[in-house]
Order: structure tokens, then sequence, then C-alpha cells
């Protein structure tokens, strides 16, 4: 099609490897904010993007990374999928020209598929970092298609990309590759392609014909499929001569004695050996920075304690550092003194009703004040975090807790899920997807959310700070009561049943460590953030407008009307139904109640809920007595909260991963005992072991150690030795 | 303007912005839920006008 006769954008499919820089080019095309992480399964959700070059406009997807297009996995069956069906005028397949060998194989797949495509040579910058050189004419000659050199983290390229992009679409030519196999493979696949060549896209019959040597059920289900009724009908006339496929595949596999999908991939990698050999040139191996960085970090015994120690500082450094000196002043100063105080006293010469003060000034801007205030801290987290992230620290706890994990038979894969869930749990938990195992990935599932969100870091600051005074190891425990969680609930879910399976394997790209740069780590904390202030003026505002009424009116003397004590108040009321539930964990009072209650909305309302209820307007007790002064009560409140039900939107999402009622309800159960154990435990055992009377709830705390331990400590049935955990890249390929 | 009339003006517009504040918070928590998209949407040419929150064009 030409260009004076395309009217429609253009449709652009970005395919490559995981953690190839797709979302950062993705990005860099579009001037869109998608996250970008440097691990597998970033990209599980649906991505499109506008790009705009010389005046013509197209529509850029960004699909899920793959190593091939081979429906092994959901990311490989969705990309596939996607080029086939959609049919996208052009591919631009980005390739990480620091371990191209590994990238080419998706780049030969895609190239036998026929669509026009450009390759985009990515991560040049430390190629020519490095000392080697890539002759990308040749590469260009060699493959039969446009290579255009890029760095999408630095911008680099992306004007020529897409002008390349734009004409290899005009054009509408499928790239000139002249790959051959081996003569007999060649002989098998012109055989085939014989028998198949009516049933299939003539423009994709390499490709077809390939899968179908491959004896790729899909692709022959596909075919079967047809893309009209007459080629239905074809395909049902040729089904006969389908089976005179499979003597050809036979007799191919017995004359070279491997399997069709063996003989394809290793004779694809020959191909690629001799491409790299014309044209890359590498200087002197030498053992790399990251190398050396990584003898250190992922070493076996060094490794965990640095990272507990990195995730000790972060914590410190932004709640009790950050956090004790400017939330207190966002909180008292900015929100009470600047904001509040002066509102209130214009108000009140204004002649405005009491009640319509109230709602503004304590229940509306104190509500969302109380979640705003620990916006500071938060930005400080998790712009270490992002550092950690981009610099590919990341990806090596991942690597070494799956060594740490594979022998009690959890798989380092699920951290991935809850690497994620440390920001958000919902795209955590959505990232399960990228588990091929069932069992794992409900397990993945279930405890996901027991990571501390930046939902709950509120919680997390106000507990530290306001009520133990800023000790320096209460926030930082928190995530590591996440991490105990997830691995000890994992541990008995594996022993029970349904979860019985093998470890799967795990292969993990460590990507080369390099500085991160400003742009990922800011656009990594305004991700958060933004999501966060916006639950604040959305939810949170709803929900405290809600609060402040059921708080402030009630029934007194049989009359209904604004209370003077929030005692006799509608919400009081619906507290101390449930205070009951609570008290053996140390906070049975109706605030503390309705705090954990309105937290299942949204965990940021159990700090606003504190904010409302113990507004000093209202005459109410300060926060520790909410606890009863006891500190120990306030941690297993802290626990119960981050650890319980997450809010209504990630259990929304968790119902629809789960993709089964009883799963679901499974999994919300599990939650809610396991919080309630946790701080049942802390509580009861806390307050004896600090010389409290021996009672029933310390008796109830031990039996529920005692029944986890032996959960724990059983024998484990039929335990799966699945492969070890391959590492690529730096140490081992 | 008497001191009552200007009250109950400041109390009328007060509520209202109140009101206002209140729909926008509710108008953008709508929204909000209603532009995720599952993942079958990836490709679809529907996708930049549908609402919809399971596919209608037979994806799964």
């Amino acid at each position: 099609m030409t260009t004076a006769t395309r009217t429609a954008p253009l449709k652009v499919a970005l395919v490559g490897n995981p953690n190839s820089g797709k979302t950062t080019l993705f990005n860099a095309l579009t001037g869109s904010t998608q996250h970008v992480g440097n691990w597998p399964g970033v990209t599980v959700d649906a991505k499109e993007g506008r790009a705009r070059c010389g005046g013509r406009e197209a529509r850029v997807v960004d699909l899920p990374g793959v190593y091939s297009l081979a429906p092994y996995t959901s990311e490989e069956v969705v990309t596939r999928d996607f080029l086939i069906l959609e049919e996208p005028d052009v591919i631009i397949n980005i390739v990480d020209a620091t371990n191209i060998e590994r990238n080419l194989y998706l780049s030969t797949q895609l190239l036998d598929m026929g669509i026009p495509q450009v390759i985009a040579l990515n991560m040049m910058d430390l190629v020519r970092k490095h000392g080697d050189e890539v002759d990308v004419r040749g590469l260009s000659e060699a493959l039969g298609v446009p290579v255009v050199e890029i760095s999408a983290l630095r911008g680099q390229g992306i004007a020529q990309l897409l002008e390349q992009a734009f004409a290899a679409a005009d054009e509408g030519i499928p790239p000139f590759f002249n790959r051959k196999f081996s003569y007999r493979v060649e002989d098998a696949l012109a055989r085939i392609a014989k028998i198949v060549y009516p049933v299939v896209p003539p423009e994709h019959l390499r490709w077809y014909t390939i899968k179908f040597f491959e004896r790729d059920e899909r692709i022959r289900a596909r075919a079967a499929q047809g893309h009209t009724q007459h080629e239905r009908e074809d395909f049902s006339r040729h089904q006969e001569l389908l089976g005179d496929i499979e003597p050809i595949i036979a007799g191919c596999e017995a004359q070279l004695d491997d399997t069709a999908p063996s003989i394809i991939t290793g004779e694809s990698y020959d191909f690629i050996e001799r491409v790299v050999a014309r044209t890359v040139r590498r200087s002197v191996e030498e053992r790399s920075a990251s190398e050396r960085i990584d003898a250190v970090v992922t070493h076996r015994l060094l490794g965990l304690p640095l990272f507990v120690l990195l995730i000790f500082t972060i914590y410190y450094l932004s709640v009790t550092v950050v956090g004790g000196v400017v939330t207190n002043f966002m909180d008292k100063t900015f929100i009470g003194h600047w904001i509040q105080a002066p509102l209130s006293a214009v108000l009140v010469r204004g002649g405005a009703a009491l009640w319509l003060r109230s709602l503004i000034v304590d229940g509306i801007i104190g509500g969302v004040g109380a979640v705003v205030s620990f916006i500071p801290q938060m930005v400080v987290l998790f712009m270490l975090l992002a550092l950690l992230e981009d610099c590919g620290y990341m990806s090596r706890i991942a690597f070494l807790l799956d060594r740490a994990l594979r022998r009690f038979g959890l798989s380092g894969r699920s951290f991935i899920p809850l690497l994620i869930s440390t920001g958000c749990g919902v795209p955590g938990i959505m990232s399960a997807r990228t588990i091929e195992q069932e069992s794992e990935r409900r397990m993945t599932i279930i405890t996901a959310t027991f990571m501390p969100c930046s939902a709950k870091l509120p919680l997390i600051a106000l507990i530290a700070g306001v009520v133990f005074g800023g000790l320096w190891w209460v926030a930082p425990s928190a995530y590591f009561l996440g991490i105990a969680s997830v691995v000890f609930s994992g541990l008995i879910l594996k022993k029970l049943g349904r979860f019985k399976s093998k470890v799967s394997p795990f292969v993990l790209e460590l990507p080369s460590y390099h500085v991160p740069t400003a742009r990922n780590v800011t656009r990594s904390v305004w991700e958060r953030i933004s999501a966060f202030v916006k639950k604040a003026f959305t939810i949170i505002l709803l929900l405290s407008i809600l609060l402040w009424f059921l708080s402030r009116f009630g029934f007194v003397g049989g009359r209904f009307g604004m209370v003077t004590s929030l005692d006799h108040s509608l919400v009081a009321g619906i507290g101390n139904l449930f205070a009951w539930v609570f008290a053996p964990l140390g906070f049975g009072n109706w605030r503390a109640s309705i705090a954990t209650l309105l937290g299942l909305t949204a965990k940021e309302q159990i700090v606003s809920v504190i904010g409302i209820l113990t507004s000093k307007s209202a005459g109410a007790p300060p926060l520790t007595m909410l606890f009863g002064g006891q500190r120990i009560a306030a941690y297993a409140f802290m626990a119960f909260n981050l650890l319980c039900i997450p809010c209504v939107v990630a259990v929304s999402t968790m119902i629809s991963e789960m993709k089964s009622r009883s799963w679901a309800l499974f999994t919300l159960t599990w939650q809610l005992g396991w919080a309630y154990a946790v701080a049942l435990m802390i509580y009861q055992l806390g307050m004896w072991a600090s010389g409290a009377v021996f009672g029933p709830g310390t008796a109830a705390a031990l039996l529920v150690l005692a029944a986890l331990l032996f959960a724990l400590l059983r024998p484990k049935p039929a335990r799966g030795d699945g492969p070890g955990c391959h590492k690529e890249g730096s140490e081992e390929s | 303007m008497s001191h009552a009339t200007s009250s109950l003006l400041l109390n009328v517009g007060l509520i209202l912005v109140v009101l206002l504040v209140a729909g926008l918070a509710l108008g953008a928590l709508i929204k909000q839920r209603r532009r995720k998209k599952p993942l079958s949407c990836i490709g679809c040419p529907q996708s930049g006008s549908c609402s919809q929150r399971t596919c209608t064009q037979g994806k799964k």
C-alpha cells in the first residue's frame, strides 16, 4: 500500500526478548510513561500508544517480551497470536546488542513470518563502551532487513527507526531473509510446503511450514480454523494430505537423529553463529564490572545479609529519618497550622454552620491530609527502591531467593510478582500470569499481597513514628514480616494436596549493572505516587466524607443528630459490633475495628480513619490510647492490617486472575486466617514475654504456634525436585 | 447584605462545593475502573473506543 492510499494509522508491533529495552523504546516512541523494569514479565497487560513521524501516525503495540515464538508461555501465545491474527503493517524487532546471539534467535523466527520489519539494535552505547563493534550494514545484508542502531534509554536513533519502519510498511515487502537449513531439512520443508500451501496464508508459508515441521499443534488448529469459509473447506479437503506430513518429519528426524524442534533450533543457532562471526567483533574477554559486583552481591553467604542490610537502610532512611522530620511538618505545620486552622477561622468569621466546618476541616481536609502527609517519605522510599531496580540489583535478589527458597520447594519465580507488589498488589497479582505452573501461580497470588505496598506505608510510618517514637527496627520489620509470611505460608501451602508440584525451572537474565537514569527513576516514583494521590482524592476523599458523617452523627436520647462525643456516633455502634473479634489481638475497641474494616476498601484509609477518629476537635483520645498504651498491641494492629485481605481493587483482580470463585474464597480465607494467627501470636506471646499473666489468649496463641510448626515441619509428601535456577548473562549462560 | 444573608449564601456555596468535589471524585473513580483493559485487548481495533470489561469480540 502506498502512502497516498493509506488513511488509517499504521499498525506497528514492538517485539523483542524480555529485558531488551522494549518498554523503554515504547515509551520513547509514544511519549508514554509505562513502567519499565529490568526483569521479565513487565509487559503482561495491553499497552498501546501513538507515534508520529513526518506528519503521519502509527499505532504502536508493545507486545510481551518473548525468547521465541514457540507456544510455551502465555506471553509467547499472546505475541504470536497478535502477529498472525492482527497482521501488523510492520514489526519493530528490538534486539539487545549486548546479547546479540540470543536475541537473534527470535529475529530469525520473526523474519520467517514474512512480515515487513526493521531491527532496532538497542544498547549500542554499551557495546561501544565494552570496546565491541557490530557491522550494522553486514548484519542488515545477512538478515535481509533494515537494521537501525538505537539507544532506547538515551533516546538515540528513535527518529531514524520510525522513518525506516514507516518506509518498510509503505513498501509492504517482506524481508529478504535467505537463511537455508541443511539439505535434509530444506527437502522436508519443501515437501511439507507443497501439502500445506492451500490452507495457509501464502505470505506466511515459510513460517507455517516450519511450524508444521515442528509439530506445532496450535498452528495446525489455527490452519483448521482458516481465515475464510473457503479456507476451512480447503483445509478439510486437505486433511488427509496432512497425514502425509508425519512420515516426512519422522524421516528427517531419523536421518538427523534428533527431534524436529531441536533440529530447527540447532540449525537456527548455527546460522546465527555464522552471522555473528561475520558481523560482530568483540574486544579481549575480561571480567566485567558487573561480574565483579556479582561476585559479592550474589555470593552464597554474603548475598542475603547484604540484601537485608540494604532494605533496613532504605526503610530506616525513608520512614524514620525523612518520615520523622518531613511528615511531622506536613501533618502538624502544613496541614494543621497552615490549612486547617486558618480555614476554620475564615469559616467561623463567615458564619458557616458548625457541621459544615467540621465536614470540611476535620472530615475532608483531615481525612485526605492524614494520607497526603506521608507523600515525602513515600517519594524517598520509592526513589531508593527504583534505584535498586534500575541499576539491576533487584534481579539478583530474585536469583538469590530462588537459590535459598528452592531448598524448601519454592521458586524464585514468585519473587518478581512479590517485588512488583511492593509498589501495588494489583500489577503484582497480574504479573503472576508469567508463571506457567497453575499451583505455583495460585500460591503466588495468595501470598503476593503480604508484601507491604505503597498504600500500607502510611500505616507503617504512623505506627513506627507515633507509637514507637521512630524506633529503628519497626519500619524495616514490616518488609521482612511480609517476606517471612510469603515464605512460611508458602511452605505450609506446599504441603497441602492442591499445591504439591515440582518446582518449576526459573530462567532469569541478569542485566549488566548500569548507572540508573534520572528518567526511569523519576518515572517509577511518579507512577507510584500519582496512583497514591489519585486514590487520596477519589476513594479516600469519598470515604472520609462517609466516615465523617457516621462519626459525627448518631442517636442521643432517642433523637438523631450531631453528637458531642464520638462514642455515641453511628460508627461507634458499628465498630462495637466487631470490636470483640479483635480483642484477642489487643485492639478490641471500636476505633481500631472501624479503621481495620475501612482499610479493606483502600489501605491508606486506615490512616485517614485514625486521623478523623482521633481528631482533637472531636475530643478523641490520642493514637496510643487506641491500643491501651501498649506498643505490642499497636504492632499487632499493624501486622494484622499488613497481612489481611488487601483492598477491594486487589481482591477483584485476585478473583479474576484465580478464574475460580472457590479459589478466590480460599485465598481470602487464608489471608484473613494468616493475619489473625500472626497478630494473635505477636500480641499474646509478646504480652506474656513482657510479664503479663498467662491467660486463655496466651494458650490460644501457643496452640496456633504449635499448629503452624506442625504444618511446617511435618514430612513433605512427594517432594518435586525441579531443575535448578539457570542464570544467564554476566556469570554463565 | 446582612450577616444572616451572607452566612446563608456561604453555607449554600460551601455545600455546593462539597457536592461538586464529591461528584468529581466519584466520577474519577468510575472512570478509573472502566479504563482497565484485559490482556485480550492487545491489538483489538475496537480497544480505543471500547469500554467493556469483558471482550465482546470473542477473544479470551
